[in-house]
């Protein structure tokens, strides 16, 4: 594989991990997450796969898709793109930098206010605590990264969503082919009636001492 | 799904001695009984712990004091048609590794801490 191709495949994953459009997300989680399940296979039943993922995924995507869009979004970018240049000035200005430290507070603090009523909504629906803690542990980070901080933060809230569109997607993706993740069959076994899992019969622990019996 | 086989547990009337339980518990090598009434439903339970506390050390007479005046009642069993998650809540709130499985209040037996992991740990693998 020459340099060139390594390159070319490096740009295209990183696209596919930051974009939040279905078709890249369908195609991040055939070439890199779900890759076993579509290799081998023949034609008519790889396109049947994907076919199924594109639908998982679509699917997830408009549970979603009035916390991706809206104002909150406007703002997001508006805001980011405003730190960003409120960034790059105070480098190349000689005014205080505490004026700078100061615009971007105010503009971090504009964008988690916009974004708060999305979020309370996402996790009414997703229950993502996981999710809600990076994007708020991330705010502070971001928040003393210059220029680059305010980039990453501006998409954070639609990266979190993605990654969540992309896990049930994929969860739902692996019921449907009977390829559970260990994680998912022990939650099942847990799930079950014990009646459905008894065994005829007992055990019995007379002969373990005291100490050890049941 | 890997089944689970309950333990089969010796039961006692809440109208025995506690003498006679004892001796029970001694020769079976047990630390806990559960207690049923005539009908099979689960009243209570007695450990070793409760002999020593209610009777050895306020040096009560065995002979004469009865499992119900020393046995804990009310307690946290789990329907057959309630998940090993329920059990697991139980023997996490109470700090056991035990939990009693009961059908229309009637006591079937007893599910372990081991029983459930390892049920768990064979559903996830296969």
């Amino acid at each position: 594989m020459s340099l060139e191709e390594k390159v070319g495949g490096w740009i295209d994953r990183a696209r596919q991990y930051i974009s939040t459009k279905p078709e890249d997300m369908v195609a991040y989680l055939r070439d890199r997450k779900l890759k076993t399940y579509f290799q081998n296979l023949p034609e008519e039943e790889r396109r049947e796969r994907e076919s199924l993922l594109t639908r998982y995924v679509g699917e997830s995507v408009q549970k979603y898709d009035s916390d991706l869009h809206g104002t909150r979004k406007l703002i997001s970018k508006s805001t980011m793109a405003a730190a960003v240049v409120n960034d790059i000035y105070s480098l190349i200005s000689k005014a205080p930098f505490a004026n700078f430290s100061a615009v971007s507070y105010v503009l971090f603090g504009a964008k988690t206010l916009f974004e708060l009523p999305a979020m309370r909504r996402y996790l009414k629906k997703s229950h993502d605590w996981y999710g809600a803690a990076l994007w708020a542990l991330m705010k502070p980070v971001n928040y003393i990264l210059p220029i680059i901080g305010p980039m990453i933060e501006s998409g954070s809230f639609d990266r979190m969503v993605k990654r969540r569109v992309m896990y049930e997607a994929q969860n739902r993706f692996l019921e449907h082919i009977g390829a559970y993740s260990e994680k998912v069959k022990a939650r099942k076994a847990l799930k079950t009636p014990i009646r459905e899992l008894l065994s005829p019969g007992f055990t019995s622990n007379e002969e373990l001492p005291a100490y050890a019996s049941a | 799904m890997e089944g689970i086989k309950l333990i089969k547990t010796d039961v006692c009337s809440p109208e025995n001695t506690i003498a006679s339980i004892a001796k029970k518990m001694q020769q079976k090598k047990i630390r806990r009984l559960f207690v049923t009434d005539k009908s099979g439903k689960l009243v209570g339970v007695i450990t070793t712990v409760d002999i020593v506390n209610k009777i050895v050390v306020p040096q009560k007479d065995s002979k004469k004091t009865l499992v119900s005046q020393v046995m804990t009642k009310n307690v946290h069993s789990v329907n057959v048609d309630e998940s090993l998650d329920e059990c697991l809540k139980i023997m996490n709130k109470l700090k056991t590794f035990v939990c009693p499985i009961v059908k229309n209040e009637k006591l079937l037996g007893v599910v372990s801490y081991q029983n459930i992991i390892a049920s768990v740990v064979i559903a996830s693998r296969n």
